[in-house]
């Protein structure tokens, strides 16, 4: 799969663009910002950093998985897939232009909510080494349903238990116990969520998390491996 | 004689079992416009999907400007202009971020989408929302997004289906003049007026088949009823006679007419495409 890079930015400016004129999308940025916010001023006295925790895995999971899952159905159903896949951009420029976008604009969030959160991070490479690590494998995940759906409807039917699974399950996993943990313990989302509470503890370093880094890695190969097996299989259309 | 800009041999493709198109041949030359037609369901937006790369064919082979259009892909397609039925805009982006989007990705200059805007009569919508558009504009700027890299051969589907006539005329003439410069254009439709008017040859497919292929002239001329309708003074009134010219009869009878000096006029009785159509296919148009 050859990529090219004025392709790929040929794109990802369309995205943005786009983006930019797009209610529904623009919503699902605000929320983490909003929920970050109000939890740390309607109930001050939860743990340090919960809020903005739970904004990050908020933004990560949400934006990572609905973003370019919308993108890709969006561009399905209306068929402009089918003029860009006729034109000199690979399936592999297009995935990679609304990858990116995806991508930058959660990082770009990641900054906001952190410094409106104020919270004094102790380490704040593990919180970026784990956005990133999330995020990435959360975009291959909306990736592959975008390409399973062929409606943008059809991507909040599948969409929606993803996200459920990817956001809740690691929140309340801990507090539940039982298979609810099992199944926490088995998303790569739990391991970010306990990245992000281990960056606020004075002290914090990277080797701390060094398996939750390792688990958020293998996550994104097989994921990207199963992005590729599918893609194999239905094509991007 | 010149090589052939398209050739199809013995082409079919399946959707499961059900025929889409069966066992088409034929070849497009370079500088034709090409009309597809059929009614709806016959398979033309399927040979045309498949001429462009987009499905592929369950049966034969499709060569497009000299390569086999699977192997060569990258090769052809960015020599290659296609217009789809559906307005696959997007409907967020103003007219110039939609077409400035491809002019990045085919490398050709910005400065051209101004001169196809105002060639079709549409400076002012320039940065307006797609969304905001007619169906009539939106289906120039379709046009516009296919010949922005300069295409050696043009694909259109259906280019006028829902057009108001204002629209439909703007198409057809950035069409001819385009031909004129050389570029071979394929087009479908089931509007057997603007396939006469633009097509120097057509094919007819009905059922996925190849029913007849030619000169819009030449099958009018072929399939011909041979008659003429003459209005004739009766008293104070007009009446319409059909006379046939096969043997020499009819003509006896118009002779006859004429010297009595009651013949107010005389109409050939050519089918239209549609007629001739209707006449090979045994079928419909709708």
């Amino acid at each position: 799969m050859n990529l090219s890079w004025r392709n790929i930015l040929a794109i990802a400016v369309k995205e943005l663009l786009d983006i930019r004129s797009n209610f529904n999308v623009l919503l699902i940025y605000v929320l983490p910002v909003f929920l970050t916010l109000l939890y740390q001023i309607v109930i001050p006295e939860l743990p340090l950093g919960f809020g903005l925790a739970f904004g990050l895995l908020f933004l990560v999971a949400m934006v990572g998985i609905y973003v370019p899952s919308m993108m890709i159905a969006e561009e399905k159903e209306k068929k402009t897939l089918e003029v860009l896949m006729l034109s000199p951009a690979s399936s592999g420029d297009i995935f990679v232009g609304k990858g990116l976008v995806t991508f930058a604009s959660i990082f770009f969030t990641m900054v906001l909510l952190v410094v409106l959160a104020n919270v004094k991070i102790a380490s704040l490479s593990i919180i970026l080494i784990g956005t990133a690590l999330t995020s990435i494998f959360c975009i291959f995940i909306g990736m592959i349903i975008g390409m399973l759906v062929s409606t943008q409807l059809g991507t909040g039917a599948i969409g929606t238990p993803v996200y459920i699974l990817f956001m809740l399950v690691p929140l309340l996993g801990d507090l539940s116990g039982g298979w609810m943990e099992i199944i926490a313990k088995a998303l790569p989302t739990y391991y970010f969520l306990a990245m992000v509470n281990v960056a606020f503890i004075p002290g914090a370093a990277l080797g701390d998390v060094a398996f939750h880094m390792t688990y958020l890695l293998a996550s994104v190969i097989i994921a990207f491996f199963a992005l590729l097996t599918i893609y194999r299989r239905t094509g991007p259309c | 004689m010149q090589r052939p800009i398209i050739e199809v041999t013995n082409l079919a493709k399946n959707y499961g079992s059900r025929p889409a198109i069966d066992n088409l041949s034929f070849a497009i030359n370079p500088g034709e416009i090409f009309g597809l037609l059929g009614p709806n369901g016959a398979g033309k937006t399927t040979t045309i999907k498949v001429l462009t790369g987009q499905l592929h064919p369950s049966q034969g082979r499709v060569k497009v400007l000299g390569g086999d259009i699977l192997q060569h892909k990258d090769q052809i397609l960015p020599l290659v202009g296609f217009v789809p039925e559906a307005t696959n805009l997007y409907e967020r982006l103003t007219v110039y971020q939609n077409l400035q989007l491809f002019c990045r990705l085919y490398r050709c200059s910005v400065a051209m989408i101004d001169d196809y805007l105002k060639h079709v009569g549409m400076v002012e919508a320039k940065h307006v929302a797609v969304k905001t558009l007619s169906k009539g504009m939106k289906q120039r700027v379709l046009l516009i997004r296919a010949l922005l890299h300069k295409p050696q051969l043009l694909f259109l589907d259906e280019p006028t289906a829902g057009l108001d006539p204002n629209s439909a005329q703007i198409i057809h003439t950035l069409l001819a003049d385009l031909n004129k410069q050389g570029m071979t254009i394929v087009l479908t439709s089931h509007n057997m007026e603007e396939v006469e008017k633009l097509c120097q040859r057509v094919a007819f497919l009905h059922k996925g088949c190849l029913e007849q292929i030619g000169e819009p002239t030449a099958l009018k001329l072929k399939y011909r009823a041979n008659q003429v309708r003459v209005l004739i003074k009766a008293g104070e009134s007009v009446s319409e006679k059909i006379i046939s010219l096969n043997g020499e009869e009819g003509g006896r009878q118009l002779a006859d007419w004429m010297r009595q000096d009651i013949v107010r006029s005389i109409h050939s009785l050519e089918p239209s495409l549609a007629d001739v159509f209707v006449k090979v296919t045994g079928g419909e148009f709708d």
